[in-house]
């Protein structure tokens, strides 16, 4: 925004003559602007691809009838989600009932504010950015509760119990972990952490002290799972127990915004953790940074975020789904126990260790990240060659 | 404490080894088949559609008799000796007049049962298996020919008729016209006799009327020329399945054909 701000006040005569109040709100209009377009048709994209990489892990192609490899089904969708009746249950609270899922959508649209693009792309430099984040992403499970408390439907208010259950214990592994970053960086703001990570992949806090931050990044990126209500964490929308959970008497626009809610969430969390433990728009390595005077910060952040976003969907159509128990043994007897530990050591290692990470850490990372690609790779190719044989002895 | 490692470590390495075999499937080819524009090669035995080739049908009812579910409507009456003497295509003398042969496919199971005792093998299984309709009276096939409703191509390719003769071609020509022709042909139906001086009994301008507008009632047009032995045709035809077995034509089948419940004869039909 500040960006924004110094290239109208240069370029546009009479900008400066404005009064000091529209000087501020045209810049934030604009980028609001952009991150709603950003935010609201991101989960056309997501839903596709959710779509595709739940056919393709199940051997099935996914749509392909409406536009090209029916890259337009979510469109229509969506445009039939938005024409259709919103249907308010007998004896709801149609006042909490319109407006829970706009709190929800509020909740996981409001984090982005503080995700930084690029080093200046940033359209507010908050010097609390993990707490805003951490605060504003709460604020989707009262607009779930809400959802479920207004519809006047028992399954709708297991959902939202079980949600806010959900929310509640796994914030606090979340938390933790996100305390060892800010010690190591001394900062809240995003856009610190993120300066802190440059320098290629090796200065990633992804691979600081080689064991203690890998197991951080798994712990918060699986507490980001649950907050997002995720499979295998979907026990609040469990279709198999409770039909669809806190969104079963939503119809129309409004279970549409629940959609939207859901996949933005997941976007912001993949971003914040991409922030956090990959570097944020930071290339893996510096000579990827630009390609001559373009910068392509933002694209990396962006291809970050994605990546986690597919593990995401690739873990939903992985696991099955938790037990209420196993949920929260997960939550307070492993997560938890583990990031506490995590803290204190990091806590150890800035005060009386090495402060800028182990020596190996480099090595590390690197051998880690080429061996896991390497690793895909060569289940790619097993795959096809296991599929040439199947195919080979069919003939045959 | 050892318990607890272990189990998160387990847990951590199932999750692993579920997320290699989805990774491993995302790159094998995929099973799912566009149904209208793919579709799969039919086993060569597959059991579909019925048909029936009218031409070679010697009337004889065993299909009808054979089949479990009384599916087949079967009328014949004996064929005058004043008409000429006409042969199926394996040289098979055919005797009686097939007024009504109806298929219910929507009764039909299937179970090929019809096809084996066949004399003539007139009667098949085609590979055809794309006829849902909306009304279910639309699978109601006729396959005596001057009522016939049948307009799929015979997937077969035509046996050489023993006397062939003009006609034959000439009826084939008529019934790949018939579309067009039919409401301008429908009117001459009642006059036409069913047999002509051609191996077929079907005249060569004769077209496949696509039935009455119910074709649950076979039309009465051919039974009045003749003074019929059988019920009337014009009630339905559904509850008689071997009435139409005349006293003279299946010497051998006469005593059992007109009488025996369906249930008498389908355990003897397997047999067969």
């Amino acid at each position: 925004m500040d960006v924004l701000w110094g290239f109208l006040n240069q370029n546009l005569s009479g900008f400066s003559d404005l009064p000091g109040w529209l000087q501020t709100a045209i810049p934030a209009a604009v980028c609001g602007v952009l991150l709603i377009t950003f935010m609201a048709l991101g989960p056309i994209l997501y839903v596709y691809v959710e779509t595709k990489v739940a056919g393709f892990m199940q051997d099935r192609i996914g749509p392909k009838r409406v536009g090209p490899h029916g890259m337009l089904q979510t469109v229509a969708d969506a445009v039939k989600l938005m024409f259709k009746e919103a249907i308010y249950p007998a004896g709801a609270d149609k006042k909490l009932f319109i407006v829970a899922p706009c709190l929800v959508v509020l909740g996981a649209f409001m984090s982005f504010v503080v995700i930084p693009f690029g080093a200046r792309g940033v359209t507010a430099n908050l010097n609390v950015g993990i707490f805003y984040v951490v605060a504003v992403s709460s604020l989707s499970t009262v607009g779930l509760i809400m959802a479920g408390w207004a519809s006047n439907n028992k399954y709708a208010l297991f959902g939202a119990m079980r949600s806010a259950a959900q929310i509640v214990s796994y914030e606090i592994p979340a938390v933790m972990t996100l305390l060892t970053i800010v010690m190591i960086v001394g900062s809240l703001s995003l856009n610190d952490i993120a300066m802190a990570q440059a320098g290629g992949l090796h200065r990633w806090f992804l691979f600081r002290y080689f064991p203690i931050m890998p197991v951080a990044f798994l712990i918060f990126f699986t507490a980001g799972l649950a907050e997002c209500n995720r499979a295998p964490f979907d026990i609040p929308e469990a279709e198999s127990e409770l039909v669809a959970g806190f969104h079963t008497e939503y119809s129309g626009f409004f279970f549409a915004m629940f959609f939207m809610a859901e996949y933005t969430e997941m976007f912001v969390i993949s971003a914040v953790a991409s922030v956090l433990f990959l570097g944020g728009w930071w290339a893996p390595l510096p000579a990827l940074q630009q390609i001559g005077p373009v910068g392509l910060g933002a694209l990396w952040l962006i291809a970050k975020a994605w990546t986690l976003v597919f593990v995401m969907m690739w873990l939903r159509w992985t696991l099955p789904r938790l037990r209420v128990d196993q949920l929260m043994h997960v939550a307070w007897k492993v997560l938890l126990p583990i990031s506490m530990v995590l803290v204190v050591l990091v806590g150890t290692l800035i005060m009386w260790g090495p402060k800028n990470g182990f020596l190996w850490d480099p090595y590390a990372a690197w051998v880690l990240t080429v061996g896991v690609f390497l690793l895909l790779l060569y289940w790619l190719v097993a795959a096809r060659r296991y599929n040439a044989r199947r195919f080979r002895e069919a003939a045959a | 404490m050892t318990a607890w490692f272990y189990d998160l470590w387990y847990g951590f390495y199932t999750v692993l080894v579920g997320m290699k075999i989805t990774w491993r499937h995302l790159f094998v080819d995929k099973v799912t088949l566009h149904y209208p524009e793919e579709k799969w090669t039919l086993p060569p035995k597959s059991r579909m559609r019925l048909f029936m080739k009218y031409e070679d049908c010697i009337g004889c009812g065993q299909c009808a008799r054979a089949c479990p579910v009384d599916c087949i409507y079967i009328k014949t009456e004996k064929r005058p000796p004043t008409k000429p003497a006409i042969w199926a295509a394996d040289g098979t003398p055919i005797k009686l007049d097939t007024h009504v042969f109806d298929i219910d496919m929507s009764l039909c199971c299937y179970c090929n049962l019809c096809t084996y005792p066949c004399p003539t093998n007139c009667i098949y299984m085609t590979p055809e298996y794309e006829f849902a309709a909306t009304d279910l009276t639309s699978h109601l096939y006729h396959f005596a020919k001057p009522n016939a409703k049948f307009l799929t191509v015979n997937p077969k390719p035509p046996a050489p008729k023993p006397a062939a003769a003009p006609g034959a071609t000439a009826a084939a020509a008529g019934s790949a016209a018939a579309p067009g022709a039919a409401s301008v042909a429908k009117p001459a139906v009642p006059a036409a006799p069913v047999a002509k001086p051609a191996v077929v009994s079907v005249p060569p301008g004769e077209p496949i009327a696509p039935g009455a507008p119910t074709p649950v009632a076979p039309s009465p047009g051919t039974t009045p020329k003749e003074a019929p032995p059988a019920p009337g045709d014009a009630a339905n035809p559904a509850p008689n399945v071997a009435t139409g077995t005349p006293p003279k034509a299946g010497g051998d089948t006469a005593g059992t054909g007109g009488t025996p419940p369906p249930d008498a004869v389908d355990p003897a039909a397997p047999k067969e």
